[in-house]
């Protein structure tokens, strides 16, 4: 019995948070330069767009929120395919012949894609957004949907560092990302439709947001009746932990077991 | 000491190794000897737990590497075959974090920068170093942590013949100034000859013998022939002539040439050290015994 536990233990991946901590801060820096132009260099006009149709009514913020959240996961995107990108030249070889490990080099990619973009979004849309319109942050409408974005955010971040980490090659990983942004909930809604349109079979609105949530969770938030209250941000929130949790335990087992440089 | 049991490693149907056993003793400097595709290269990677053997043991100072990759990693430095660098950092900027990642300490930086003669690039980008200044920082980031083991994956390859023997002086320096086991792979065997004391050769994944270069010289009756440069030859073959392990001095004019017994390669030339630098003008190994060693190897 202590044997196995023992056994059990050595499988789990090493994780040591300064080594991680320590990799996040050399992703950020060699990659943040060029990000945070283009966060900035979007926060300008935003800023000015506001104060042009200042006091901003809460419909136009929404769309807006939306409208920052899509074009920052495609960065992310972006971000995770330069990762696939390092796999596929061999730079991963550099670090990872180092005690940083698979798991750690798996969850630094992870970290920093998480930190970077979360400044992205905060440095570009909400300090315009506190700085224009105050008030507006206030509401449940507007914190709801910043928190939504958030969410949808980290989500995306996730799955797309561990398509880059298991595809471990930039053109596969664009492929995947344009695929699941784009491809994926257009012909998912375009199926579902006809499937409705030429059978008896009834898919009630909640079903179509709940399909399409599983690409972009803050419609959840956003769309299912009645829209943008907490427990519809309740519910988002279980969706993104519920696939952390099955990536978690995925990835745990792919990069002990099979992730080999 | 690192230690292969009946070790298989296969991508797909092909087998990389195939029931390879061999072993390192601690402080040696052993040749990874093969042809391009042979299984050095993942020999290499399977001792520091970068793949997943199929089957066999593997131990590096009595750990498993694929288990406890992040202990063997920490006590050893890797030289990868071509390595693949950020081009848009600079010098200090990787060995910075490399050091951190090996928990050494800028002191260390600054140290090996010197050792390996790249302390004047470290403000340099990576992609203004020519390929001698990048391998010398591929040396640099394998000796930071001050490694117990070293493996390095043909580190003269796409370098020209004055950056292969500096890079090889660095080595023999290196071995003898930390002491560590030090595993080279290679196939520009006239090079290795000069620094190793022991031989892995290896063909199509299977090891075909190991051990170290005195016996194997005398197992498969290898000869080793050396020039030696002087102004005055027959002083010189005279004095050779009288050695019980000189097999045979002939000379060619520019140099002389002399037989030696396998086995006796150090008393050699310690003997010709001894001579000083007034007799003896320059010193090159002529045979390309450990080729010889290696044909005859697979021959058996």
């Amino acid at each position: 019995m202590r044997g196995r536990l023992q056994h059990r233990l050595r499988e789990l991946p090493v994780i040591a948070p300064p080594r991680v901590a320590s990799h996040v801060s050399y992703i950020v820096e060699r990659n943040s330069g060029v990000y945070l132009g283009i966060a900035l260099g979007a926060s300008l006009p935003l800023a000015i767009f506001m104060t042009l149709v200042f006091p901003p009514q809460i419909d136009l913020l929404i769309l807006l929120v939306v409208f920052m959240s899509f074009i920052i996961s495609i960065l992310a995107g972006f971000m995770a395919s330069a990762a696939a990108g390092e796999i596929e030249s061999g730079e991963t070889l550099l670090y990872l012949s180092t005690p940083l490990s698979k798991a750690e080099y798996y969850y630094s990619w992870i970290f920093s894609t998480t930190v970077m973009f979360t400044a992205i979004y905060s440095l570009g849309f909400v300090v315009p957004l506190i700085v224009v319109s105050p008030r507006s942050i206030a509401t449940l409408e507007i914190s709801g949907a910043l928190i939504a974005v958030t969410l949808q955010l980290l989500y995306h971040t996730v799955i797309f560092s561990s398509a880059a980490v298991t595809l471990k090659s930039r053109t596969r990983v664009i492929g995947f990302i344009t695929g699941f942004l784009l491809i994926l909930p257009v012909s998912s809604l375009i199926v579902l439709a006809l499937l409705e349109a030429v059978s008896d079979i009834y898919i009630s609105d909640e079903a179509f947001v709940w399909i399409f949530g599983l690409y972009y969770p803050s419609f959840i938030f956003f769309f299912k009746e009645p829209n943008m209250t907490t427990g519809n941000l309740a519910q988002e929130a279980m969706l993104v932990l519920t696939v952390f949790a099955a990536l978690f335990i995925a990835s745990r087992r792919y990069v002990k077991r099979r992730m080999e440089v | 000491m690192i230690v292969f049991k009946g070790v298989t490693k296969r991508y797909g149907r092909t087998y990389a190794l195939s029931d390879a056993s061999f072993k390192v003793e601690k402080g040696a400097m052993a040749g990874f000897i093969g042809p391009n595709g042979s299984g050095k290269t993942t020999s290499l990677k399977l001792m520091l737990g970068l793949l997943r053997r199929d089957s066999g043991e593997i131990e590096v100072l009595g750990h498993d590497p694929w288990v406890e990759g992040e202990i063997v990693r920490s006590f050893t430095g890797f030289l990868p075959e071509s390595p693949i660098y950020p081009r848009n950092i600079k010098v200090r900027q990787l060995l910075d974090h490399m050091a951190r990642l090996k928990a050494a300490s800028r002191f260390d930086v600054a140290r090996i920068a010197r050792l390996v003669g790249i302390q004047d690039y470290m403000e340099h980008k990576i992609s203004a170093l020519s390929r001698g200044y990048l391998q010398r920082l591929g040396l640099a980031i394998a000796l930071l942590g001050d490694p117990e083991i070293l493996l390095l994956d043909e580190p003269t390859a796409n370098l020209d013949p004055k950056a292969r023997m500096e890079i090889l002086r660095l080595v023999s320096v290196l071995r003898r100034d930390l002491g560590a086991t030090i595993v080279i792979s290679s196939h520009i065997l006239p090079e290795l000859q000069q620094v190793i004391d022991s031989i892995i050769l290896i063909s199509r994944g299977r090891i075909v013998d190991y051990g170290s270069i005195d016996y194997l010289a005398s197992k498969y009756g290898a000869r080793i022939v050396y020039a030696v440069y002087t102004g005055r030859p027959r002083i010189l073959m005279k004095r050779l002539v009288d050695v019980d392990y000189v097999r045979g001095v002939v000379d060619r004019g520019e140099y002389v040439e002399v037989h030696i017994d396998p086995l006796a390669v150090n008393d050699f030339l310690g003997f010709l050290d001894g001579m000083g630098g007034d007799l003896v003008s320059r010193i090159e190994v002529r045979s390309g015994y450990l080729g010889e060693i290696y044909e005859r190897a697979l021959a058996t």
